[in-house]
């Protein structure tokens, strides 16, 4: 009789497993939309001073000089811009994103960093100013904001971003899922 | 025994229901997808924010806490560069304007800091650009003719802004009921702001 129930019990459980209609959603931590490849360009930004440039730059290698399958590259007939100033208004960074409904995939983007309230908010300035850049290129390779996790995100909103400015593991490998 | 027979038909059932479900999900979305071979350009937009962790350190950082009725929704496409020209500290000169949405609101009482007049405007980023919607991701959303408690950051020549997208605006009507039972210390309840201006 016991063996009976134990039968039935894995019969039941095979049931509800081969049942349960799959079904798989862009869903955290990923955007509705992202880059179709890892190899992104990037119009110019020299007409940034060299600070900037120089911030830019480390934004970039944060990705490029990661285990990510990604690339960076700068390139004049680019779709694709970033800029920073002094903005009016109270955010760190902007990405802005146009993208194909069907496939998700993006047709052009805009970052813009806004050097005001990084001044305002910063005890380091130049690592503050890259996490806000290297954070918003995560959302051109899917990333959202604040994924529901407690491993370290550069994704989070409420990181300290005096010292997380690097792309941590679980941001790699949600990058590394969707491009190998 | 019956029970394992039956237990064991309705598996093999449940299979084939599901098998063949499967691949009618899978050819529909093969012929939507061939049928909308490019599909509707959306645009969105991602802000990296200051976030509070409470009302205390929210109200801080806020020039103006007030209570209002937001009247009219409008959007523009605003340069909210601070200065002309170069940019005095990264050197850019000209920059891309952004979509935005302004929020036209009769103010009912001030909480802190100061209102001229009884209207005012604030603008948050997302809007109409080039003719298509542009989404602020995860934004707090105001409707016109609700009342709201709001935060908000003011600027010498812009609009105030909201001071991030998902902690600035609470629906006066929904919150009160809402803070009552919030258990979350994460949220920052209308009833938590209210509490620091008794």
């Amino acid at each position: 009789m016991k063996k009976n129930q134990k039968i039935g019990s894995l019969a039941l459980l095979l049931i509800l497993i081969i049942g349960y209609p799959i079904t798989a959603y862009a869903a955290d931590p990923y955007a509705l939309s992202g880059s179709e490849s890892g190899s992104i360009t990037v119009k110019s930004y020299s007409s940034h001073n060299d600070t900037w440039i120089s911030y830019i730059d480390n934004g970039i290698k944060a990705w490029n000089g990661s285990t990510a399958p990604v690339e960076i590259s700068i390139s004049s007939p680019s779709n694709n811009s970033i800029q920073a100033a002094r903005y009016d208004d109270s955010w760190y960074g902007l990405c802005t994103k146009s993208y194909d409904e069907t496939t998700g995939y993006i047709t052009k983007f805009a970052i813009q960093i806004n050097a005001r309230t990084i001044a305002n908010a910063a005890t380091s300035f130049s690592d503050f100013a890259e996490s806000v850049i290297a954070h918003e290129f995560g959302h051109v390779f899917w990333l959202c904001d604040n994924p529901r996790t407690k491993l370290r995100t550069l994704m989070y909103q409420k990181r300290d971003r005096n010292v997380l400015k690097l792309p941590q593991t679980f941001d790699i490998d949600n990058v590394k899922a969707k491009y190998e | 025994m019956k029970k394992v027979i039956i237990l064991i038909v309705l598996l093999i059932v449940n299979i084939f229901i599901f098998t063949a479900c499967g691949k009618t999900i899978e050819q529909n979305e093969v012929e939507t997808i061939e049928q909308n071979e490019v599909g509707e350009e959306i645009t969105i937009i991602y802000a990296d924010y200051p976030m509070y962790d409470s009302a205390q350190s929210l109200v801080a950082a806020a020039d103006l806490v007030f209570v209002g009725r937001v009247e009219n929704i409008t959007y523009q496409v605003l340069n909210t560069k601070t200065e002309d020209g170069k940019d005095s500290m990264t050197g850019l000169a000209v920059a891309d304007s952004i979509p935005y949405t302004i929020y036209e609101i009769e103010v009912v009482s001030v909480y802190k800091g100061n209102i001229a007049g009884t209207t005012i405007s604030l603008k948050r980023p997302g809007g109409i650009l080039d003719g298509n919607e542009c989404i602020l991701e995860n934004a707090t959303v105001i409707t016109s003719e609700n009342t709201y408690l709001f935060t908000a950051a003011t600027f010498e020549n812009s609009y105030p802004s909201f001071l991030n997208a998902t902690q600035s605006a609470y629906d006066i009507a929904y919150d009160m009921k809402a803070a009552s039972f919030s258990t979350d210390e994460e949220i920052i309840t209308l009833s938590q702001i209210l509490e620091l201006f008794e």
